[in-house]
């Protein structure tokens, strides 16, 4: 699953040198920056977001605002990006801090451990063909069309090819040649 | 013209070698070859002729696909990166793709392995698409920009009815069977299979794995709409 993040900071710097450090970390990620709080106020910015990297100026006014934001999408990560005096008052709004000397892993490791753990689950199980799968996999590994496949079946062309992205998708295999090497090797098949 | 980041025409190769060894056989596929010596780009673009913008936009290519430019380019150009392409297309079926189907071989010989077997046969059907796709930019999409060039464009356009765009369509994504090949030797083949064999194999595919996508990049990005723009300035 690709990560969302927000870094709120209006430092062109400090924007390149986390999305470098991110990027670097190998972490999946789509990155935005805003500059104000208000910004993320607007609807749907926040949506789906994991994690927001935000300099504590922009809550310093604003801290009402903030606190409603807070409340409003409890599973974001807020981590203060803090490379100025700031009172621990303050600081203690968010989640996390770092600084200006943090090291890559710190960083690295906010981003891996924020975000949904269901569905980090989810996901693992997820790779394993469910039997209808399994069953369709067989079919076009023997070398049938998807009309065919479906008349077999009993099910509409539309849920073969929607079988087919699934197994594509859970495997990692996208070719149809590809796929029967696949349902060789897990004995889906024989030849 | 933008400044590119990072690149200059006073880096010395052998500098920017160190920072990206794929770049090798980006200099190698434009005739420039070891040893470098104290050469910098100015220096090579000038032994042979070549334009360093476009030099040096290859090289930030390979360095972030994602490299944003805005370098005009001339039809000049447009044969430079022909030849580019036809040198890689000739380092691709020469030597990277048999090296893997070598490869393959010897693990099937030290492993009789039917699942190997098959991966052979899936290999050498997807060399077989590679060797025709390469083929048809040779001896239909190259000449038929080259007489673009030669200004015999509008007879060419209305007698061929080709159009640049016809490319694009035929240009198939050779890169996703690849990455079947990859996923099945890194997940899934059983674990008899030597490792080594193994390892070896897949770090080749990363290598070219990377090495094609900067070229269908190279062609996808920069030739096509240099070409299309070629055709619109004959259709007018």
């Amino acid at each position: 699953m690709n990560k969302n993040i927000i870094i709120a900071d209006s430092s062109y710097i400090i924007y390149e040198g986390l999305k470098n450090i991110i990027s670097n970390g190998g972490i999946r990620c789509n990155i935005k920056k805003v500059e104000t709080i208000e910004e993320m106020y607007n609807n749907g910015v926040l949506l789906n977001v994991d994690v927001v990297f935000i300099n504590p100026i922009l809550v310093m006014n604003n801290t009402k605002v903030f606190f409603k934001l807070k409340t409003q999408y409890e599973n974001i990560n807020w981590i203060a990006i803090v490379y100025a005096y700031h009172e621990p008052k303050i600081l203690s709004l968010f989640n996390e801090v770092v600084t200006i000397n943090s090291v890559a892993t710190e960083i690295l490791n906010i981003i891996t451990k924020s975000g949904n753990k269901e569905e980090l689950i989810n996901n693992k199980k997820a790779e394993i063909l469910s039997d209808r799968e399994t069953d369709v996999l067989k079919l076009l590994a023997m070398g049938m069309a998807n009309k065919e496949i479906a008349d077999k079946l009993s099910i509409s062309i539309n849920t073969v090819i929607t079988h087919r992205k699934n197994i594509s998708q859970k495997t990692g295999i996208k070719s149809l040649s590809g796929l029967t090497i696949y349902a060789v090797i897990q004995k889906i098949i024989s030849l | 013209m933008t400044i590119p980041k990072y690149i200059n025409v006073e880096g010395k190769i052998s500098d920017i070698i160190q920072q990206n060894p794929y770049l090798l056989l980006m200099f190698e596929h434009f005739g420039i070859f070891m040893p470098f010596l104290e050469k910098n780009l100015k220096d090579v673009c000038e032994e042979e002729g070549l334009n360093k913008d476009l030099l040096i936009l290859f090289i930030n290519l390979f360095n972030d696909e994602n490299f944003k430019y805005n370098i005009q380019l001339t039809s000049l150009d447009a044969n430079t990166i022909i030849s580019y392409l036809k040198n890689s297309h000739a380092y691709y079926i020469k030597e990277k793709y048999p090296k893997i189907q070598l490869a393959i071989k010897k693990m099937y010989k030290t492993n009789n392995n039917q699942e190997i077997k098959l991966v052979e046969k899936f290999f050498n059907d997807y060399f077989d698409e590679v060797k025709e796709h390469f083929v048809y930019e040779n001896k239909v999409v190259f000449p038929y920009i080259n007489q673009l060039l030669k200004n015999e464009g509008k007879e060419i356009i209305t007698q061929h009815k080709y159009s640049v765009a016809q490319y694009k369509e035929h240009h198939d994504d050779i890169e996703e069977k690849l990455l079947d090949l990859k996923k099945l030797l890194i997940k899934y083949l059983p674990n008899q299979i030597s490792q080594q064999l193994r390892r070896e194999l897949i770090l080749t595919l990363f290598d070219l794995e990377y090495d094609l996508h900067i070229h269908s990049k190279i062609e996808n990005m920069i030739l096509i709409p240099l070409v299309e723009n070629m055709e619109q300035n004959i259709s007018q």
